[in-house]
C-alpha cells in the first residue's frame, strides 16, 4: 500500500511550477526540482516492502499463581525481501502488564532474518487469558509505502489465586472416615502416636510389647496406637454481588478466594478430601477428593469466580445436604452481608456438619478504599455493631472468624483451634 | 509540506513515553532552526519588514517543538486524551512548520537568481521533516528498549535518509546548471517545458502505482 507522501511531494512540486509561471520566477520553477528528484530517488532506493512473515509466540508457563511473571518470546522470521522497517506489537491481554522488557520493537528485517522480541508480563488478576494478535506495520525508510496488518496468533494463559503460607494453619475435620490420614482419629489403630496399653493377644507384634510395663503388672502387656485417619471438608464460597464489597483490586471476593485456595490446598496436603462450592449466578461445584489432581479441579474453579448472581444462600445449604457426605466439615467463606445466613448454617449444624466460618471483613476492606471522615468513622462504627451481633447469633452454632484480609490468613486461623474447645 | 506523511495513528502512542528527547529529535530542531535563521538573515539583508517574518518563524519553530518534544503535563483522563489526539497530529504539526518557513521563503525570494542555496533551502527543510518523523516514530520504541536494537535502527535508517538527501541535493544541481543551462543553454521557457514533462512522467508513474 503506499502512502500519501508521494503524492504531497508532487503536489508541492506542480504548486511551485505554476507558481513560478505565474510569478515568472525561474528560481520557484526550478525548486521543483529536487522535490520530483526526491520522489525519484526514493522511489529508486526504497522498494514496497511486500513482507511475509512467519510469526509465533511461545510463553515459559501456560498456568501462573496471581503476580507470578512469564516469559514470552515472540519470534518473527521474515521469509521474504528486505523490510526496511518493520515496527511490532504484540498487543498483550487486557489485564496483563508488562514487568521487564518491550513488547513492541521497529527493526530493519533482512531477508531470512529472524528476530526475538522477549520481554515478561504480569498478570494482577485472576483468570484466563488470551493473546489475540500482533500488530505489525512494514514500510520503507521514506515512508512511501506502507502495510498495517493485525496477525492473529493466539496464546492462552491462565492465573490462579495465589496460596498464602500454611505454617501455623490449623484447620481440620473433626469427624473422620476410615482412609487413611494425618488427623488423629482417638481410636486404636495404626499410627505412630501412643494411645496406650492392654494385655497382650496373640499375634500381637513382639515389637509392640511394652516391657516395663509387663514387668510391673507380671503379665505381658502391649502398646495401642492412635489411629491417623482423613477427613472431608466442603469449602463454601460466597461469591454473590451483594457480598462484593471493594474495588478490583481489593474485594471480598478475590480474598475469598484466596482463602478457598489456600484452605483446599492446605486440607488437601494433609490428606483429606476436599469438595468446594462456590454460589454466584449459578452454583459450581466440585465433589471431594483426595490428591494434586482435585486441588487442580478446585482451583480451576476458583480461577473463574467472579461476583454475581442474587441466589439465596439456602440453594448452597440444599445443595450440601442432598449431594456432599454428611457430617463432614463446611467451611463457609463468606462476608457476612446476608443475615440470613444464620438460618442456613444452624439447619446445617442441626443436620451433625461441623461448621466453621471464614468471614474477610467487609468494613476492613471498604475502610482502606474511602477517604478517613468522621462520617465514615460513624458508618463503620454502625456497621461493625451489625457484623458483631450477627457473628455473636453464629456462635451459637458454628465456629467464627472474622479475618482482617490484610492479616495473614493462617493468623487468622490459629483462633479455630481454640474455638474447639468452646462448643 | 505539510501532510507529505501517511497520517494513520502511530502504532505506539508516544503519550505513553516519559521523554521525547532523543539524539534524532534534537538534530531535526536543529534543522528547523537553520532554515529560520537562514531565512531571517536573508530577509534581514534584503531588508525587508522583518514583523512578519519573525511571527512566521516563531509559528514554525513552536509548531515543530509541539510535534516533536511536548507532552502535555498532568494525569487524568482528559490530558490521556488530549496527548493522544496530539500524538495523531504530530506528523501533521511537523509538516505544517516546514511549509510556514519553506513558503514564506520561495515566495519572499522567488525573484532570487541564485538557485543552489534554494536547492539546500529544500533539502534541510525535507531532512528535518524525515529526521522529525523519524524521532516521533522511534522514539516512544527507544525508550522501552533496552536492548539497543532500536538505536541500531535510528542509526541505520538515517543514515539512508541523510544518503538519499544528499543525492537529491547533488542531483538536483547537476541536472539544473549542467544539463539545462550550462551545456545546452536552454532559455526560461525551455527549462519549464522539461520540468513539466518531468512532472508528467512523474504523476503518471504515481497514478499507475505499478512501481511506487
Amino acid at each position: 500500500m503506499r502512502s500519501r507522501k508521494g503524492f504531497w511531494i508532487v503536489v508541492f512540486a506542480i504548486a511551485s511550477i505554476v507558481m513560478g509561471v505565474w510569478l515568472r520566477s525561474g528560481s520557484l520553477i526550478a525548486i521543483s526540482l529536487p522535490l520530483i528528484i526526491y520522489l525519484v530517488v526514493s522511489i529508486t532506493m526504497f522498494r514496497d516492502p511486500n513482507y511475509s512473515l512467519d510469526v509465533y509466540r511461545s510463553i515459559d508457563e501456560s498456568r501462573v499463581s496471581k503476580g507470578d511473571d512469564i516469559h514470552v518470546i515472540l519470534h518473527i522470521q521474515n521469509t521474504g525481501p528486505t523490510i526496511q522497517c518493520l515496527e511490532v506489537e504484540d498487543v498483550l491481554p487486557s489485564m496483563a502488564r508488562l514487568a521487564e522488557g518491550s513488547n513492541k520493537v521497529i527493526i530493519t528485517l533482512r531477508e531470512e532474518e529472524s528476530f526475538d522480541l522477549e520481554y515478561t508480563i504480569n498478570c494482577p488478576y485472576r483468570g484466563r487469558f488470551k493473546y489475540l494478535m500482533v500488530r505489525v506495520k512494514a514500510r520503507d525508510f521514506m515512508d512511501f509505502y506502507m502495510h498495517d496488518v493485525e496477525l492473529k496468533l493466539v496464546t492462552e494463559f491462565s492465573v490462579i489465586s495465589e496460596i498464602e503460607s500454611s505454617k501455623g494453619l490449623k484447620i481440620a475435620p473433626r469427624k473422620t472416615r476410615n482412609w487413611i490420614g494425618a488427623i488423629k482419629a482417638r481410636r486404636v489403630g495404626v499410627g505412630t502416636e501412643f494411645f496406650g496399653i492392654r494385655e497382650y493377644a496373640a499375634g500381637d507384634e513382639l515389637r509392640k510389647i511394652n516391657w516395663k510395663a509387663s514387668a510391673r503388672r507380671d503379665i505381658i502387656m502391649t502398646n495401642e496406637y492412635e489411629i491417623e485417619c482423613s477427613g472431608d471438608v466442603t469449602i463454601m464460597l460466597d461469591a454473590r454481588s451483594e457480598t462484593n464489597v471493594g474495588n478490583l483490586d481489593d474485594n471480598t471476593v478475590e480474598h475469598g478466594v484466596r482463602a478457598a485456595s489456600t484452605i483446599a490446598s492446605h486440607i488437601l496436603t494433609e490428606k483429606n478430601r476436599v469438595g468446594l462450592i462456590v454460589l454466584r449466578d449459578i452454583i459450581d461445584e466440585v465433589y471431594p477428593a483426595f490428591g494434586k489432581r482435585q486441588y487442580y479441579r478446585v482451583s480451576e474453579k476458583l480461577m473463574d469466580v467472579q461476583p454475581g448472581g442474587s441466589m439465596p444462600f439456602d440453594d448452597a445449604r440444599w445443595m450440601i445436604t442432598k449431594f456432599f457426605p454428611l457430617e463432614s466439615q463446611i467451611i463457609v467463606i463468606s462476608p457476612l452481608v446476608d443475615d440470613k445466613i444464620v438460618a442456613s448454617i444452624a439447619d446445617l449444624c442441626a443436620r451433625g456438619f461441623d461448621v466453621v466460618v471464614v468471614s474477610p471483613n467487609p468494613i476492613t476492606v471498604e475502610g482502606g478504599i474511602i477517604d478517613p471522615s468522621p462520617e465514615l468513622e460513624m458508618a463503620k462504627g454502625l456497621k461493625k455493631l451489625e457484623r458483631e451481633n450477627l457473628i455473636s447469633e453464629l456462635y451459637r452454632y458454628a465456629r467464627v472468624v472474622d479475618w482482617d484480609p490484610s492479616e495473614p490468613l493462617a493468623k487468622a486461623l490459629k483462633g479455630v483451634e481454640r474455638l474447639r474447645t468452646r462448643n | 509540506m505539510n501532510d507529505l506523511s501517511s497520517q494513520e495513528e502511530p502504532l505506539v502512542s508516544p503519550a505513553t513515553t516519559k521523554s521525547r528527547n532523543s539524539g534524532m529529535a534534537h538534530l531535526s530542531l536543529l534543522l528547523i532552526l537553520v532554515a529560520c535563521i537562514w531565512h531571517l538573515a536573508e530577509a534581514y539583508s534584503a531588508g525587508l519588514g522583518m514583523k512578519d517574518h519573525i511571527s512566521a518563524t516563531v509559528f514554525s519553530l513552536l509548531f515543530g517543538i509541539l510535534g516533536i518534544f511536548i507532552i502535555l503535563p498532568g494525569k487524568g483522563e482528559l490530558m490521556d486524551y488530549l496527548n493522544i489526539l496530539l500524538d495523531r497530529e504530530r506528523h501533521r504539526l511537523v509538516g505544517l512548520s516546514a511549509v510556514i518557513i519553506g513558503g514564506m521563503h520561495f515566495l519572499t525570494f522567488s525573484k532570487a537568481t541564485d538557485v543552489v542555496p534554494m536547492f539546500g533551502f529544500v533539502i534541510i527543510l525535507l531532512a528535518y521533516y524525515e529526521l522529525g518523523s523519524l524521532a516521533i516514530r522511534t522514539t516512544p520504541y527507544l525508550v522501552l528498549d533496552d536492548a539497543g536494537s532500536t538505536q541500531r535502527f535510528i542509526r541505520y535508517s538515517a543514515s539512508k535518509v541523510l544518503v538519499a538527501l544528499g543525492l537529491t541535493f547533488a542531483m538536483s544541481t547537476f541536472m539544473l546548471f549542467i544539463s539545462f543551462m550550462g551545456i545546452v543553454g536552454f532559455t526560461g521557457v525551455w527549462t519549464v517545458l522539461i520540468l513539466s514533462a518531468i512532472m508528467m512522467a512523474s504523476l503518471g508513474m504515481l497514478v499507475r502505482g505499478s512501481n511506487i
